[in-house]
């Protein structure tokens, strides 16, 4: 094994209400866990077990009390995402890492394809280019033109999730964090996007996803985490995980995608 | 690409007491952060807060009780731009740092064409040929959207959103380093406001404005800034990632605010 990209240790989040007379809630109670360049590890867990707030947590949108989540970064330094300066973060998220989340969060009135090409414009890639491959990528996911020049706020809930993913794939990051990535789609939908996550794979993106559909989570994953209560209860390869009663076994249409070793 | 790592604006201790009679009035204490080049910083909290007096004083409208503002164009960084004499005081203003007012009224002169308006702030910039000032005043009005047959007209007689466009095309006509935009939506409909908040974001896009908005509605804030200062009486409160503010706000008054939007 190569060395990690992310380490994660005794990574603890606690979310103080003071609006509710100081009442506390306990997303995180220490997590630990390692992910290695290219590896699809699955979080799956009740909900309200703390599988979101453990990737706002490495994304920064929450604030960690305790433990230490180390990332290399592409130039080979070692840097503590819950501590690095915000900054820095701003970097890594232009950069290096990016969030999913299960809704798009897309601003208003602005066009499906500059949505997607905002991501490489932002790295300084060329307005004309950035919009082509933009195209392209949301052509992969069936968002024809028509759709690439509408706003997505205007589309359905799977038209928008692909718009969500095509911004993550569109150059895909060391480091990508997907809440439920296909949770939204039909069954052709979501193996294309399974074919996308795995070229990303292959090109060495890791990443951490939250699912509840059991077969994707077979299709693509290298190992599982469970979370249960802000723990993890846990952890290892898909073969030697047992899976809670309410994940969604699917229909079976996948396995024409094809297994993952 | 290449991250120039120094910030632009290295604000410290800003502090700002108001005498009335014998009485003090505080409107902003101990105010310290950076903006970094590129970046749209975001200040929020409620009327009184003191939000707008820190931008008054970054734009030298108020003078500050104490503390220091160090913008790197101005000696290196070295001095605060609170020691800048009259005559860099104006420097200051007509090169590197703009204001966009809540009230169009404050930044444009409204018995001077629309057109006039942006080309003064182009004169005080020091452009000299007279071309290249109307081809400059008119492409700006053109990216604000205002159509061009208005360019000789007076903004007195403007709607209050397409007052705030000419004054935004004012403010960013000769390219500052600097713009500090002060509650540039509020009092604006809806639909006008979505038009002024579309604007500023493809600006800030297409030029990668160094920028400090005040407002109170966080969409705005949520739609144009990178980070957030949290004011309440006076003080910063807290300050962090615009995302991380609004969705695991770690002071007691941030996360009332969060939690009063309305819709």
């Amino acid at each position: 094994m190569t060395d990690p990209i992310l380490s994660v240790r005794d990574l603890a989040k606690t979310i103080t209400l003071h609006i509710l007379g100081g009442r506390q809630v306990h997303p995180l109670r220490g997590v630990s866990f390692d992910l290695q360049p290219g590896e699809f590890l699955a979080v799956v867990g009740p909900s309200g077990a703390g599988k979101s707030s453990l990737l706002k947590a490495l994304y920064r949108t929450y604030v960690a009390d305790a433990g230490s989540a180390m990332f290399r970064t592409a130039s080979g330094a070692t840097v503590d995402l819950l501590r690095v300066p915000e900054r820095e973060i701003i970097r890594l998220r232009r950069e290096e890492m990016r969030y999913v989340s299960q809704f798009l969060k897309a601003p208003p009135r602005i066009p499906a394809v500059d949505v997607v090409a905002s991501v490489l414009t932002g790295r300084g890639i060329a307005v004309a280019e950035a919009r082509t491959r933009a195209a392209e990528s949301l052509a992969t996911l069936r968002i024809g033109t028509d759709l690439q020049t509408s706003y997505p706020a205007l589309f359905s809930g799977g038209e928008q999730q692909r718009v969500n993913v095509a911004r993550a794939l569109v150059d895909p990051p060391r480091l990508l964090l997907l809440d439920e990535p296909t949770s939204a789609l039909d069954t052709e939908n979501r193996a294309r996007v399974l074919d996308l996550l795995r070229e990303a794979q292959g090109r060495g993106t890791a990443m951490i996803a939250i699912l509840h559909d059991l077969e994707v989570l077979r299709v693509i994953a290298d190992r599982v985490l469970v979370i249960e209560d802000g723990h993890i209860t846990q952890y290892g390869p898909v073969s030697e995980i047992v899976f809670p009663d309410d994940l969604d076994a699917g229909t079976g249409e996948l396995a024409v995608s094809g297994g993952h070793a | 690409m290449v991250e120039p790592l120094e910030p632009l604006l290295r604000v410290r201790n800003l502090t700002k007491v108001y005498t009335s009679g014998n009485r003090r009035v505080l409107a902003c204490e101990d105010v310290s952060f950076d903006v970094y080049p590129g970046e749209v910083l975001g200040i929020v909290g409620e009327s009184g807060s003191g939000k707008s007096t820190v931008l008054q004083c970054l734009y030298q409208d108020v003078a500050p009780t104490s503390g220091q503002a160090f913008l790197a164009s101005y000696h290196n960084g070295e001095h605060s731009i609170f020691e800048a004499d009259r005559r860099e005081r104006r420097e200051l203003r007509a090169h590197q740092i703009s204001m966009v007012y809540q009230n169009p009224r404050m930044g444009l002169n409204l018995m001077v064409t629309a057109g006039g308006n942006v080309a003064g702030r182009l004169l005080a910039a020091d452009w000299r040929r007279v071309s290249d000032i109307r081809d400059k005043a008119s492409d700006y009005l053109q990216r604000t959207e205002v159509p061009l047959d208005r360019m000789d007209d007076f903004p007195a007689f403007f709607s209050g959103g397409m007052q705030q466009r000419v004054q935004i095309a004012k403010a960013l006509a000769n390219g500052p380093e600097l713009v500090l935009l002060d509650e540039l939506t509020t009092g604006l409909d809806v639909s006008v406001q979505a038009g002024v908040l579309d604007l500023v974001r493809d600006i800030q896009h297409t030029t990668g404005m160094t920028a400090i908005i005040v407002s109170h509605d966080l969409g705005v804030i949520r739609l144009l800034t990178d980070r957030v200062l949290v004011m309440k009486d006076g003080h910063v409160v807290e300050s962090g990632l615009t995302d991380q503010i609004l969705e695991d706000p770690q002071h007691p008054y941030t996360q009332l605010l969060v939690n009063c939007v309305t819709a």
